[in-house]
């Protein structure tokens, strides 16, 4: 981790190989969050060079205050949403405040690819919260301002994202 | 022989692959996108680095002449070196310079990081030799001012690693 904060005052100094090997390190965790939020490998990887460009732009203005890699996804949810914004725009969601936090566990073990496609399948809003929250672990006060809602909108979308994705893995009917 | 393996299963979202490389290397575009960037703490840092080197430049200068000023020169000799190398704010400057080249020598590439080591050694060796030969012959006015000055060309380097653009060319 020292290491790499040395990596980032380098760069931040304009330090083109320190930023290379922060990108080195940090490529697949973010590209992985472009992918799942674009679900498109094209999109993803110029979502993801954008999202590194933005970064070097943005690099003297990193506070330190989350880690490199947090901050590094944040920028790339950014990224994602502007793409997005530029081509439709999402539905809103009323605010809900009894959203369930704790982490999405099954009973009976799903295979992979077949959660993969149900996540797949919802609703843009839902399934970046879903992502940010249920496989990256980001709480929804870090979420919201990362996606640009209210924490309110964002525990709705999570609360809609867990049904949805219940109701299409028939977790129900496995329970019984 | 093929085996056909199960599927896998999991119990917990958090199991999914949060990582995932891409199929090509993204590099070469995002570095053909990178402006380069001024570094905005340079003028302010070089300016302290220029204070440093002046003082320490000065203070050595002080010494040399405090020890030309004396009647023999055998004496000068010898209190050159003596008091170069016993000065208190000479060897405080040198080693808070010392104590934080590590830091500093990190924020530079590989291999003008091991120049600067070999320009350093070669330096320190040069220091020595020297100091060897004014015990020999403490009066040699020459190699007085080589003690001297390779003392004050240990303090820029020192003064200026990690710190100026373009140094590392220089060594």
């Amino acid at each position: 981790m020292e290491e790499e904060q040395l990596l980032v005052a380098r760069a931040a100094r304009g330090d083109q190989r320190a930023f290379e090997r922060l990108y080195r390190a940090h490529v697949d965790r973010v590209y992985g969050l472009c992918l799942r939020m674009t679900r498109n490998t094209a999109t993803a990887e110029d979502s993801t060079q954008q999202a590194f460009v933005q970064a070097w732009q943005a690099l003297a203005r990193f506070e330190r205050r989350s880690g490199f890699g947090t901050w590094l996804h944040r920028i790339a949810v950014n990224v994602v949403l502007g793409q997005r914004r530029s081509g439709k725009t999402d539905l809103t969601v009323a605010a809900v405040d009894d959203a369930d936090d704790a982490p999405f566990t099954f009973d009976t073990p799903v295979e992979v690819a077949e959660i993969e496609a149900a996540i797949d399948s919802l609703p843009e809003g839902a399934r970046d919260v879903l992502i940010l929250s249920g496989i990256y672990g980001y709480t929804h006060v870090e979420i919201a301002p990362m996606l640009g809602v209210a924490e309110g909108t964002c525990k709705a979308q999570l609360h809609r994202a867990r049904r949805l994705l219940r109701e299409r893995l028939n977790l129900e009917a496995r329970r019984a | 022989m093929s085996r056909t393996e199960a599927p896998q299963k999991i119990s917990s979202l958090q199991e999914l692959q949060q990582a995932a490389s891409p199929g090509r290397d993204l590099w070469p575009g995002i570095e053909a996108r990178l402006a380069p960037r001024r570094r905005s703490w340079n003028v302010p840092a070089s300016i302290a680095a220029g204070v440093v080197l002046v003082t320490v430049g000065v203070l050595i200068g002080l010494q040399f002449r405090t020890g030309a000023s004396l009647p023999g020169a055998q004496e000068s000799g010898a209190l050159i070196r003596a008091s170069l190398i016993d000065d208190p704010a000479y060897q405080h400057q040198r080693q808070e310079l010392l104590r934080t080249l590590p830091a500093r020598l990190e924020s530079l590439p590989p291999e003008s990081r091991q120049r600067i080591r070999d320009g350093l050694l070669a330096i320190q060796t040069a220091k020595q030799n020297i100091e060897a030969e004014l015990g020999r012959d403490a009066g040699n006015v020459l190699l007085q001012e080589l003690f001297v000055s390779t003392c004050q060309e240990e303090i820029r380097v020192l003064t200026f690693v990690g710190y100026v653009d373009g140094f590392n060319q220089e060594i």
